[in-house]
């Protein structure tokens, strides 16, 4: 099998019917990793609330479900601010009556871009932090009455490999997602006892700007795939979005606490 | 009674040596002082949290010159928000501040800090942080997110500033050791059955076994380390 046809969308790898039912909301959801996650999700069966910090930016990833026979509305939150979490769980709950799936994907912006250690300075590193990890605090505290009364609450953030090995340029992201790995375990422990699973996904996708980056830079695209073993970086949708959703349905319901990568072979050492 | 390595007369790893202890607030700290003096090291302590980049360069400094130089910088910083128990939806956003981005800041600040008296000298660092930081623990989500961020910054940094000669390294004691407190906390049983003891029998005491760990990271034999963590909790958690 070729590695193009091994991402082709088939019956039988979309998850059809995995997530009949269940209710999703979906943070950073208007591009990127979080739109593919929304896909996959809304192909798997659920509904989903595709959230962004401006509801407008959601849109696309809206028409793109209702295009499918998918269900989703856009709902506007940053992540940072508790009140604009707590109202936008409040409006999924009210139209669909029920929430079983959060994602906390919603990073800064700038989350991505190289800075030295020695010059990060307390508003680099509360600007990524209010997104990363407030968004992961104000997340949890509005979704958990919800969860804990649907019986199979899956509350997911979305980690990365830098915080894993630890990235040398980016030490305020690697820092932030490696504190995301904290959080997880602790909060599988916090919330097992309500049936509700924590996990978290390390991801390695090629968004919309990567690929216009190595479109321009074909040698660094070279010298970067050649890190992964299954020799080439992930599709949003259906690498990323598949495993989240693999990880909400009944087929992973036993796993929590876990830092998942899904990165094509990138991060073994753990 | 456990033996220091330094008890044996050829074994003071840091004769010689600068140290500062940055561990404002944790009694731990002035433990591992006394450990790196009884390794040879002149050891001062920073025990004033800093409130920007700006206060640490100025404490650091200081200490350096008080201790004549900074070759080994011993740090942690967990806020008093941060050491405290309660469930994640109890937690206001002042206090979940307070325990993460204050203790954060504070790592951040004294590690830029580290890097201005250690830049042109090489040198090393440790950073400490609870063991159990591994596994999680129910009602301390900030303190574990916290801690695991620290692990990460320390990797980082390593990355970042080992052409320059600095090694930054991370040691996870026994939650109990890292701060009296975490004692009462719910600190999750090891995955074997019944309440067995860790694997020595006990949680590694912090000025003589810790210590000795945190002076061999500091001194010449181990110039190839950098990077990695050591968890020195008799067993508790072995990473995997």
């Amino acid at each position: 099998m070729s590695r193009t046809s091994q991402t082709t969308t088939t019956t039988t790898t979309t998850g059809a019917g995995l997530l009949d039912g269940r209710v999703a909301f979906v943070t950073g959801a208007g591009a990127g990793i979080g739109r593919g996650i929304a896909l996959a999700l809304a192909a798997a069966g659920a509904r989903v609330a595709v959230t962004g910090r401006r509801a407008s930016t959601c849109d696309d990833t809206v028409a793109q479900i209702a295009a499918e026979g998918g269900t989703a509305f856009a709902l506007e939150a940053d992540v940072g601010d508790r009140a604009a979490v707590h109202r936008a769980v409040e409006a999924a709950v009210d139209r669909w009556g029920r929430l079983d799936i959060v994602v906390q994907n919603a990073n800064a912006g700038d989350s991505a871009h190289p800075i030295a250690l020695e010059d990060v300075s307390e508003e680099d590193w509360l600007r990524q932090a209010r997104v990363a990890w407030d968004g992961n605090l104000h997340c949890a505290q509005a979704a958990l009455p919800h969860l804990r009364a649907g019986g199979c609450g899956r509350f997911i953030v979305l980690g990365s490999a830098f915080g894993l090995h630890g990235a040398a340029m980016n030490p305020v992201y690697s820092a932030l997602k490696g504190g995301d790995r904290g959080f997880v375990k602790s909060l599988a422990r916090e919330w097992g006892p309500h049936g509700i699973s924590v996990n978290a996904i390390e991801p390695a996708a090629a968004t919309e700007p990567t690929q216009v980056f190595f479109a321009q830079n074909p040698a660094v695209r070279d010298a970067y795939l050649r890190l992964f073993p299954l020799g080439r970086m992930g599709a949003p949708r259906e690498d990323i979005g598949r495993a989240v959703v693999a990880l909400c349905s009944d087929l992973m319901g036993y796993v929590s606490g876990q830092n998942l990568p899904v990165d094509g072979g990138l991060y073994t050492a753990l | 009674m456990v033996q220091g390595i330094a008890q044996h007369a050829d074994a003071a790893l840091l004769a010689g040596r600068c140290a500062i202890v940055a561990m404002p607030g944790l009694p731990l700290g002035r433990a591992l002082a006394r450990g790196l003096r009884r390794h040879g090291a002149r050891v001062v302590e920073v025990n004033v949290a800093p409130s920007s980049c700006a206060d640490a360069e100025k404490a650091m400094g200081h200490a350096a010159r008080e201790a004549g130089g900074a070759d080994l910088v011993v740090h942690a910083a967990a806020t008093p928000a941060a050491l405290a128990a309660r469930p994640l939806e109890a937690l206001s956003g002042e206090q979940w501040h307070a325990a993460v981005h204050r203790s954060m800041l504070a790592s951040l600040y004294f590690l830029q800090g580290v890097y201005r008296e250690q830049h042109e000298t090489g040198g090393a660092t440790v950073l400490v942080g609870p063991s159990v930081a591994l596994v999680g623990v129910a009602g301390l989500v900030p303190l574990i997110t916290l801690a695991e961020a620290q692990r990460t910054l320390v990797k980082s940094a390593a990355r970042q500033w080992g052409r320059h000669g600095m090694r930054l390294n991370w040691v996870g004691v026994g939650a109990q050791r890292y701060a009296a407190s975490l004692a009462g906390a719910a600190l999750p049983p090891t995955p074997e059955l019944g309440p067995p003891p860790p694997a020595l029998g006990r949680v590694p005491d912090a000025e003589v076994e810790v210590a000795d760990v945190i002076a061999w990271l500091g001194s010449d034999g181990a110039r190839g380390v950098t990077g990695a963590s050591f968890n020195l909790d008799g067993g508790d958690w072995m990473v995997p």
